[in-house]
Formats: C-alpha cells, sequence, structure tokens
C-alpha cells in the first residue's frame, strides 16, 4: 500500500516522518471527533445528530487539517448557543449504518420523533482507530497494532470471544442512555443478521430497544417517524427512573 | 385480400394489428383488456377489421384497385382521416346503443335475485329510467366532432350510469350502492360475450341512420363482399401462459416490442416502454432484433401504475399530472417511489409546505430515474432512442427523460409516436406476416 | 411418463447422502463428535482423518428447498428478528433448528463439537456461524481465507492459510476428536481425492461434445454433491464419479443427450453457460423451462463454488497443508470478478456456447454483486448475447414461475431471431 500510495502521488517514496506526521494530523482529528461526542453526550440539545453528522461527513471531502478546526469552531459555537434548549427527550444509542450513510431526512425525522442520539456508529470510519497511534518507533507497526487491536466494533467483524454486543452495552452504560435504536439499510447482511443477536442480549440486559430498516436514499419516513415516536414515549412515560 | 394480424394482450388493454401483404398497416383495433382472453382477442380482432374496412370504404376501394401507398406508412394507418366521418361515426353509435341494450338486459337479470327481491320493480323502473337517459347521452357522445374521454364501452357507459346513479339514487330506497353493484354484474356480462353479427347489423343501421347516399352505399356492399383472409396471426402479452393461439403463434412480448419499434423507426437501438404494470428496456439491432433488454416485472414502482396511484390521491385524472407537474418552478427531489407508501409521503409534503406541482415533478424525475437505472443495465441509451407505452404520453414524464438522458449519455434523437400504445401489436403482425414468407419460400 | 427417470449414478449419490443423513442421526448415542462447516472452503479430509463426522448446513438447506420444506423455516426464523433481506440458507437453518433441528431426510440432526467456520467467499458464513454459536455455545475455529482481490494466488496468501491450519484449525480438531493430526491419513485422503477429482473434471468437459451428454446445471448439481460434500476423500467418492464417468462416456457413444425428470432429452436447440446458483424450491419447474425448449447447460459457475478443478488444480498429497489451502483460495466466489468474467469468457469458447444466463439469487450477495457487470462484459467479449433472471435459493416467495419463464423464453426467441438472420 505504501508503494501503490507513493505511485499515486508521484513519488519517489514515502518515508517513516511523512508516516509519522499523517498519523499525527489524524490523530488531533480523531481526538476532536471525540472530544465532540463527548460533549454531544453530555448535553445532545446542543449538538443534534443531523447536525453533527453532517459535520463528520465534510470530513471524508476535506484535508484532516481543515477538518479538525473545523469541528473545534462548531464545537464552540453550539455551546454559545443560547437557543439551544434541553428538551424532554429520551436518550438513545443509534447503531446498524456504519456503512451505508443514511438520508438526512432519516436523521432529522429520529431527532424530530424525540430522541436525543446520544452515542452512534455512522461514518466509523473517521472513528475506526479507537485510541492515539503510537507517532515513536515503527509507524507501519504502530498502525497494524491499532488496526488490529485499537479498532470499533462492527456488525462487519468477527466477534472472537461471541461478545456481539459488547461496545453496544457499554456505550449504552457510559451514555446513561435510556435505550438503543438499531437501524439497518436493506439488503445489510452484517447489520441485519447482527440484529437479533444484538437483541437478545439487550433483552437480557433489560435494555429498551426497537429496530428497523431503511432503503438506501428514501424520502419516506413515516413509519420510521412512527415507530421511533412510540419508542421515544414508552420509555419516557413507562420506564422505572 | 390476404392480411396478417398481431395480438397483444396487454395488462390495461388489448391492441390488434392488421397488415397486408405488403407489410402496410391496414387496421389497427384497441379495447379495454378483460378477464376471458378468448373474448378480449376476439374483439379486439374485430375492431381491427373494421377499421380495415372503414380504411377500404373511405378510399372507395374496389377489389381492382389498391389502397394509396406512404412510404412511412408506419407511422399511421391511412384510415386515419376518416376516424369522425359521418358514417363511422354513426356505425360506433350503433355499436354503443347495442352493448347498452345488452347492459340493460344484463342489469335487469342482475336485479332479479332474491336479495332485491323486495323492490325489484322500483329497481327494474329505475335502471330502465336511467338506461333511456344514457341513450339520449349517446347521441350526444356520438354527434359529429364531439369529443369522447374514451372509446371504450366501459369507460363511457360507466361514467355515464355512475353519474346518473348517484343522482336518482336515495339513500331511503334504491341505493347507490345498490346501483354500483348491478352495473358491475351486468359490464362483466356485456364485456365477456361476442356478437357475431355486429358488422352486418351495424353497419345496415348505420346506413339509414346516416342517410347514406347510393353511392356510399355500393361502396360499402363492394368492401362488405371483399373477403379478407386472415393468412397469419402472433399473439404476445403479459400473462402469455394463458394466451389463446397455438405456441408456434406466440412471441415474446419483448421482441415484439423491439421489432415493433424498429418498423416505427428504423434507426433505433435502444427502446424504453414504460407500461402499467412493468417497464421494459430493449437494445435492438439494425434488422429490429432484440441484442438485449432489461425488465421491471415485479414493482410497480417505475410503472404506469404508479401514477395512478397519485393521480387517487390527488383527486386529478392521469391526464392531468403532467400538466400540473410541469408548472413546478422548484425543484423537490424524491429518491424512491415505493407505490405503498406513495399517499402518505405525499401528505407528509403537502404538510411540509411543498407544492403540488413541486412534488408531481419530482415524482415523475423520480420514475424516470428507475427507467434510466433499468436502461444502464440494459446496456445504456444508444442513438436513436424510442420511448413507447402509456407514460409517454405524460409531458412531465418525457422532459424529465430527455434531461436525464442528456446528463448521462450526451444528445441522443429522442422518439415518440402517438401511436407507440400499438408496439407490440404491430411487431406481432410483422413477425407473422415474416414467418409466412419463410413458409412460402 | 409419471416416474421420473433416474440412472444408476443418481440413485447412488441420493444413497450417499441419505446414509450421511443416517449417521448423523446416530452420531450422538454413538459418541461421534461432529463439525460443521461450509461447502466453500470445506477441508473434508482434514476433518475425516480425525474421524470427526461433518455436516454442512448448505446442504441441509438446499435439500429443506427441494422438499419444500424451507418455506416454513424461514418464517419461523422471520418471526424471531430476521429480516426479509438476508440470505435464506441462513434463515432456513435458524427456522430448522428452532423447529427441532430435524434434517430435510425426517432424521434429527446431531449438535455440532466444532463450528468450522471457514470464511472462504461469503462473508454471510461469518454471521451464520455466530448465530449457531450463539445458539450452542460450542468451540469454534475460524479460517480466514483471503479475498483473491489480484486474481491470482500469492504465497502471502497461502502462507497465512497454513499458518491458521497449523495454530488454529488443527489444535482444535485434536481437541475435539481427542486424537492427534495424523498427517499421513491426511495424504492418503488426498489421493483419493485428486483421483475423483480427475473424473469429475472429465465429466464437466463432456459438456463439450455435441450434443452435450449432460446438463452441466441441474444435472451439475447431483454431479457436485459428494464432491462438495462429506464424501471428498473417500472411497465412495472415487466410486461414485468413476460410476458417473462410465455412463456419461456410454452416453457419449450413443449420441445422447442428458437425462431429464421427463426422459431423455430430444433435441439439443440452445447451449447456454449459466452463472449463478439455482433456485431450490421450484428446481423441477425450473429446470423444465429449459429442457421444454431443448435448452443446455453446457457449462456453470455454480458447480465451482466448492470448489474449482478444470483449471488444473487438485488435491496433492505430496503437499497437504498447502493443497487445502490452496482449494480454499480457489473456490469460484472467492475469485476476483475479473478472474470471474475471464472464466466466464471461457466457458462461453470452450463450450460452444449460444448465450450466458445469469440467475440473480436476491438473498446471495456473494454471487450477485457484479453480475450486471458480468454480463456486459461477457457480450462484448464474445458476442454472444446475455440474459438475466432473477429469483432466491430457498425462499419460495421468490420465484416467480410466469415471469422467469417470460425472461427465458424471450431469451431463446432472441437467439433464434439472430439465428435466422445471421
Amino acid at each position: 500500500m505504501r508503494d501503490d500510495f507513493a505511485r499515486l502521488a508521484g513519488r519517489d517514496e514515502i518515508d517513516d516522518d511523512d508516516l509519522r506526521d499523517s498519523i499525527a494530523i489524524y490523530n488531533d482529528n480523531r481526538a476532536v471527533i471525540r472530544d465532540l461526542y463527548r460533549e454531544r453526550s453530555r448535553a445532545p440539545w446542543l449538538f443534534p445528530l443531523s447536525e453533527v453528522f453532517l459535520f463528520l461527513r465534510a470530513g471524508n471531502v476535506m484535508p484532516p487539517e481543515e477538518h479538525t478546526m473545523l469541528l473545534r469552531d462548531y464545537i464552540r459555537a453550539a455551546r454559545q448557543d443560547e437557543s439551544r434548549r434541553e428538551q424532554d427527550h429520551s436518550r438513545v444509542v443509534l447503531a446498524g449504518m456504519f456503512c451505508e450513510q443514511p438520508p438526512h431526512g432519516l436523521l432529522v425525522t429520529l431527532e424530530r420523533a424525540g430522541c436525543d442520539v446520544v452515542d452512534d456508529d455512522l461514518l466509523v470510519g473517521l472513528r475506526w482507530l479507537t485510541r492515539d497511534v503510537d507517532v515513536e518507533g515503527d509507524p507501519l507497526e504502530n498502525l497494524v497494532e491499532a488496526y488490529l487491536f485499537a479498532s470499533a466494533s462492527s456488525a462487519s467483524r468477527y466477534a472472537p470471544d461471541g461478545d456481539r454486543a459488547k461496545w453496544l452495552i457499554d456505550s449504552y452504560t457510559r451514555n446513561n442512555a435510556e435505550g438503543v435504536i438499531l437501524c439497518a439499510p436493506s439488503f445489510c447482511d452484517p447489520a441485519l443478521l447482527d440484529q437479533p443477536m444484538l437483541v437478545s442480549r439487550l433483552d437480557r440486559e433489560g435494555v429498551p430497544h426497537t429496530e428497523f430498516k431503511y432503503a438506501e436514499d428514501t424520502g419516506q419516513f413515516a413509519v420510521i417517524r412512527e415507530q421511533a415516536g412510540t419508542f421515544s414515549d414508552s420509555i419516557r412515560l413507562w420506564s422505572t427512573p | 385480400m390476404r392480411v396478417f394480424a398481431g395480438i397483444d394482450l396487454g395488462s390495461t388493454t388489448t391492441k390488434a394489428v392488421i397488415l397486408d401483404e405488403e407489410g402496410h398497416v391496414v387496421g389497427r383495433g384497441i379495447t379495454n383488456s378483460r378477464s376471458n382472453y378468448d373474448v378480449a382477442c376476439a374483439v379486439v380482432r374485430d375492431e381491427a377489421f373494421v377499421r380495415v374496412r372503414f380504411s377500404m370504404i373511405s378510399e372507395g376501394r374496389t377489389p381492382s384497385s389498391a389502397l394509396p401507398r406512404d412510404s412511412a406508412a408506419f407511422a399511421a394507418p391511412a384510415d386515419e382521416g376518416v376516424r369522425h366521418s359521418d358514417l363511422e361515426t354513426h356505425f360506433r353509435l350503433h355499436q354503443y346503443l347495442f352493448n347498452l341494450d345488452r347492459l340493460r338486459a344484463s342489469m335487469h337479470a342482475a336485479s332479479e335475485t332474491s336479495r332485491h327481491r323486495a323492490y325489484v320493480r322500483d329497481l327494474g323502473a329505475l335502471l330502465d329510467h336511467i338506461t333511456d337517459r344514457m341513450r339520449e347521452r349517446a347521441y350526444e357522445h356520438f354527434a359529429p366532432n364531439a369529443n369522447r374521454k374514451s372509446d371504450f364501452f366501459r369507460d363511457l357507459a360507466a361514467s355515464d350510469y355512475m353519474h346518473l346513479a348517484s343522482e336518482l339514487a336515495d339513500p331511503k330506497a334504491i341505493s347507490f350502492e345498490t346501483l354500483c353493484a348491478m352495473f358491475d354484474a351486468a359490464i362483466l356480462v356485456v364485456e365477456n360475450s361476442i356478437d357475431a353479427q355486429s358488422f352486418e347489423r351495424h353497419m345496415s343501421a348505420a346506413l339509414a341512420s346516416s342517410n347514406a347516399p347510393q353511392s356510399l352505399r355500393d361502396v360499402v356492399e363492394r368492401v362488405c363482399a371483399i373477403e379478407i383472409e386472415e393468412a397469419g396471426t402472433v399473439g404476445t402479452g403479459y400473462g402469455r401462459q394463458r394466451l389463446p393461439f397455438p405456441k408456434e403463434q406466440i412471441r415474446s412480448e419483448i421482441l415484439c416490442h423491439g421489432l415493433g419499434a424498429h418498423a416505427m423507426f428504423p434507426r433505433t437501438r435502444t427502446v424504453l416502454d414504460i407500461g402499467g404494470q412493468d417497464t421494459k428496456a430493449i437494445q435492438v439491432d439494425a434488422n429490429g432484433i432484440v441484442t438485449s433488454f432489461q425488465m421491471n416485472d415485479r414493482c410497480a414502482a417505475g410503472c404506469g401504475r404508479y401514477l395512478g396511484y397519485i393521480a387517487d390521491e390527488m383527486n386529478l385524472a392521469l391526464h392531468e399530472l403532467g400538466p400540473l407537474a410541469q408548472q413546478s418552478r422548484n425543484h423537490v427531489k424524491i429518491n424512491s417511489t415505493c407505490t405503498v407508501f406513495a399517499g402518505a409521503e405525499l401528505r407528509d409534503r403537502l404538510a411540509l409546505g411543498q407544492k403540488r406541482e413541486d412534488i408531481l415533478a419530482g415524482l415523475h424525475r423520480a420514475i424516470i430515474l428507475r427507467a434510466m437505472s433499468l436502461l444502464a443495465r440494459s446496456g445504456g441509451v444508444e442513438d436513436e432512442f424510442t420511448f413507447t407505452g402509456g407514460v409517454a404520453r405524460n409531458a412531465a414524464a418525457v422532459a424529465a427523460l430527455r434531461d436525464l438522458v442528456r446528463e448521462n449519455y450526451g444528445e441522443r434523437t429522442l422518439n415518440i409516436s402517438a401511436d407507440s400504445i400499438y408496439t407490440g401489436a404491430l411487431g406481432a403482425a410483422l413477425f407473422a406476416r415474416r414467418a409466412e414468407s419463410r413458409i412460402a419460400a | 411418463m409419471s416416474d421420473v427417470q433416474k440412472e444408476a449414478s443418481m440413485l447412488l449419490q441420493k444413497r450417499l447422502l441419505s446414509d450421511h443423513f443416517d449417521v448423523l442421526s446416530h452420531a450422538t448415542e454413538e459418541g461421534r463428535k461432529v463439525v460443521y462447516t461450509f461447502v466453500p472452503g470445506n477441508l473434508n479430509e482434514l476433518v475425516r482423518s480425525f474421524d470427526l463426522l461433518p455436516l454442512l448446513p448448505e446442504i441441509n438447506a438446499l435439500q429443506s428447498g427441494m422438499r419444500k420444506l424451507s418455506g416454513n423455516y424461514i418464517t419461523e426464523a422471520e418471526k424471531h428478528g430476521h429480516s426479509e433481506d438476508v440470505c435464506t440458507y441462513v434463515k432456513c437453518d435458524i427456522g430448522q433448528l428452532l423447529k427441532g433441528n430435524i434434517g430435510p431426510t425426517g432424521k434429527p440432526l446431531p449438535k455440532p463439537d466444532l463450528l468450522l467456520l471457514s470464511y472462504t467467499g461469503c462473508f454471510t458464513f461469518l454471521k451464520w456461524f455466530e448465530l449457531l454459536r450463539e445458539q450452542y455455545d460450542c468451540p469454534v475455529a475460524m479460517l480466514h481465507v483471503p479475498y483473491q482481490s489480484n486474481g491470482a494466488l500469492d504465497e502471502h496468501q497461502r502462507q497465512y492459510v497454513i499458518d491458521q491450519l497449523h495454530s488454529e484449525v488443527i489444535p482444535k480438531l485434536e481437541q475435539v476428536s481427542g486424537k492427534k493430526y495424523d498427517e499421513d491419513r491426511l495424504r492418503e485422503m488426498l489421493r483419493l481425492s485428486a483421483i475423483a477429482e480427475d473424473d469429475l473434471v472429465w465429466v464437466l468437459e463432456s459438456a463439450k461434445h455435441t450434443p452435450s451428454p449432460i446438463d452441466a446445471y441441474f444435472g451439475g448439481v447431483y454431479y457436485v454433491g459428494p464432491i462438495f460434500s462429506a464424501f471428498r476423500g473417500t472411497q465412495s467418492a472415487v466410486d461414485y464419479y468413476a460410476l458417473l464417468r462410465r455412463e456419461i462416456e456410454e452416453r457419449i457413444a450413443a449420441g445422447l443427450g442428458p437425462v431429464t425428470p421427463d426422459g431423455q432429452l430430444k433435441e439439443e436447440r440452445y447451449r447456454l453457460v449459466v452463472e449463478g446458483p439455482p433456485n431450490w424450491t421450484s428446481f423441477r419447474d425450473f429446470w423444465r423451462m429449459f429442457y421444454d425448449e431443448g435448452a443446455v447447460v453446457v457449462a456453470s459457475t455454480y458447480t465451482k463454488v466448492g470448489g474449482l478443478y478444470d483449471t488444473g488444480f487438485r488435491h496433492d498429497p505430496a503437499h497437504p497443508l498447502e493443497s487445502l489451502a490452496d482449494y480454499c483460495l480457489g473456490c469460484y466466489t472467492n475469485l476476483s470478478l475479473p478472474a470471474r468474467v475471464d472464466l466466464l469468457e471461457r466457458y462461453v469458447r470452450e463450450y460452444n456456447a449460444d448465450g450466458l444466463l445469469i440467475n440473480s439469487v436476491k438473498s446471495c450477495n456473494s454471487f450477485s454483486v457484479g453480475q450486471l457487470l458480468m454480463l456486459r462484459e461477457i457480450e462484448k467479449r464474445t458476442g454472444v448475447p446475455g440474459a438475466f433472471i432473477e429469483s432466491d435459493l430457498v425462499d419460495p416467495r421468490y420465484f416467480s414461475a410466469a415471469n422467469i419463464k417470460n425472461r427465458i423464453e424471450s431469451f431463446l426467441q432472441m437467439l433464434d431471431q439472430r439465428r435466422a438472420i445471421a
């Protein structure tokens, strides 16, 4: 890969220092995204999912340094916006759309239906490595190490210990969530085949959840709105505090 | 006179095209499809042969003279000019009146079941009253230069009947529902029966009521004496398992459609047909033979029926959708066209403040996008590109298609024919003629 | 003709299969250990060298499909939360499990002592065995067979697979069976595999004759049964393929076409290459749409899903683990798209085909992805027309006979017209 990229870039080679520099830049980007997610979890009304999604998505089409700055600006601006008020919404973790990006309207629909998304696996590629990658030492070794042992959980990855729902339960607890929404794109074998396993685990842990599926690029959200709204209401009305 | 017939049993309409030995179109017929395939075939065949006779009459044809030939004859049969001739209009009137009489008789039969016994006399009287009024209306429908919304008996009769029934129904006496039930039962009987002597009967009635001069009567007599031999027939259409033809005389609708389009537009290479219930993308070669095809035969989205649902939801007629969509000034992006949720989506968008014309424009584009996907799968859009099917009569759909083809493939000559509904039947007739010449050769 | 015609080889393969289900049904009471695994990437010789019994859930699913049991199983699985969109083999298996795990022949199936997750050419296998692991709570041996994206096997990939055999698969087989790895035994079985493979390839290539003595798709699924399932490496497989070969030799000598359920095919009118798995729930009806028109399939890619043998590969007793690795890497759905197109092109040319037909299966991503591209590419390279039909593996709801027949007939009429002009 290193050689291929060098060829693409029209360079003789990409050396270790180049890699280390790049690693550092992406470490920064990952750090600001972690910050954003932490802040969002604390005060989701300041950072609506439909907005966060767009800001994150921008990261796929701009240089990471610029993206990092953009996100810092966003965090600052959102914190200072007094018009953003806390609402009587349910705190939910959203999972299943890690690859095929949902239409923006779907995310808007979830929020309008009364859900504050406090964690998700959207655009998981930007957050694939769950910690900083070492800048010291052999950069390729460090990348491989991180890729193998510090990368995100996903329906498309084999879980050797059989605990498919670990990250979901962790996230639910860590983020003080009240429920889990599993939403997968149609025909996605990984996410859809995962759902029954996640559901049985969520049931065992007593975590409220609801599941649905959406079609790529759909504009039809009526059913999802009903379902998410009912779910959000049911959490607030019937869950034990 | 030897002719070749092609019959296309579609989901909504059944078509027939008659070709003479030189391969020119001498007659066409169309009728609404019905449950009895044999009857649908017989009716449409009759219609087409009626047309053949009328075109011969209009040209003053005698056994020794030939029909004037136009080299672009596939574009339209030579009989179009006489469509509204006095004699033919009278013929149609008598056809209609005959069917109306049958409808009356069938409705009376339907009214005589036990459940209506209590009021059978009143019901019978009301049915007579309604059909009498329909008879009067008939003369208006078939007045010279009258504008009929449809030529099918079922459509015209239903429209008049429902109008009168709603006017004359009384919820406390004979309800609208009862009257509808009578019509629904009777129309099936009328539609699924054949009348063998129809041509002669209606023709003599027409000659009488139109005060035809003797010269015309002579021509008619000569034309009716000409024996027309159906030398070959090919059938095609959806659900072909039950086509009332022997296996050798059936051709796939894909092939018929491709050959028909080629006959209409010899330089066509790609054909898109958006029908009521399916959509076909066909690539043909220089001989009109299909080289590849893709079908959407399992999803209502992207087919004409979808527009039907939308029209219902918006309380509009189908033919009003296109013009309204063309009034759109704002782009509304609609990505999916799942028919099941069409109504809900429409209401959502209207509630969001989007305008009807903008939503409609978006919907038209969405349907065409699905067609583009099918076209890509079939091999792309080559020059020339022919667009057929009911949706091709929708100006907004055509505009969306032009835009999307240009965006994705560059300039292409887009062929649309007002007669495209006959494409399949034309292709079938051409196959019939081809088969015959091969046997003869 | 009310009785379906069957030849000796057909009866033999049927018996082999039913005997195997019998053995499986007694496994638990006889204390025999059972390994569940997949058809692509199946390490039958290795598994059997430990005296372990292989069980292939895919075979269960397709057998259930042919016996009209799969519809209910799938509905059961969907009631338990499985989506309509996912692989119907998986749902059939889960449904079968939920309904008491009775196999397609009516005999009970044993629980797995080990799930040998040979992850070859199909991502869904991974989720399938994760789901089974949840149900059975038994050990899993994961063999990760890398996708041959470069179109050719490279040494790294082979070594990667061999390393896993050493570090993961063999130790777990030893643990489950209580026996030590016996390489000599493995070599002996691989020697038998190669003999059977020679005869299998001969049979497949017999379709190069005109008329073809076999149907390489509908007939073909019976022919590959033994080698794709629990019999590769056994004397039974050797005997079966020898018998089959003799039968085909006789057919060629007599100038006969294939046997169909309705009897001897009278006239070969169209020679087709087919890409994609068959439909199992309407298998016979589907086949009839072909032979009623005189259409014979002369080559198919589905008959390579459990191993590609007609490009030279053989299991090799001299290099046991290497050749097992190569076998896994070479299974059809593990090949790159360009490699699959090359193979199809070869088939169209070498088997003198009139056209290519793709049966695109709704729930099978491994086969389906890229099929339209393949169709266009083969048309471009060979000039033969392609047709595209859509159905499913074992969900009876997704086989629309009228639509499929319409497309097939249109395609065959297209071929006719081309011949008439040519």
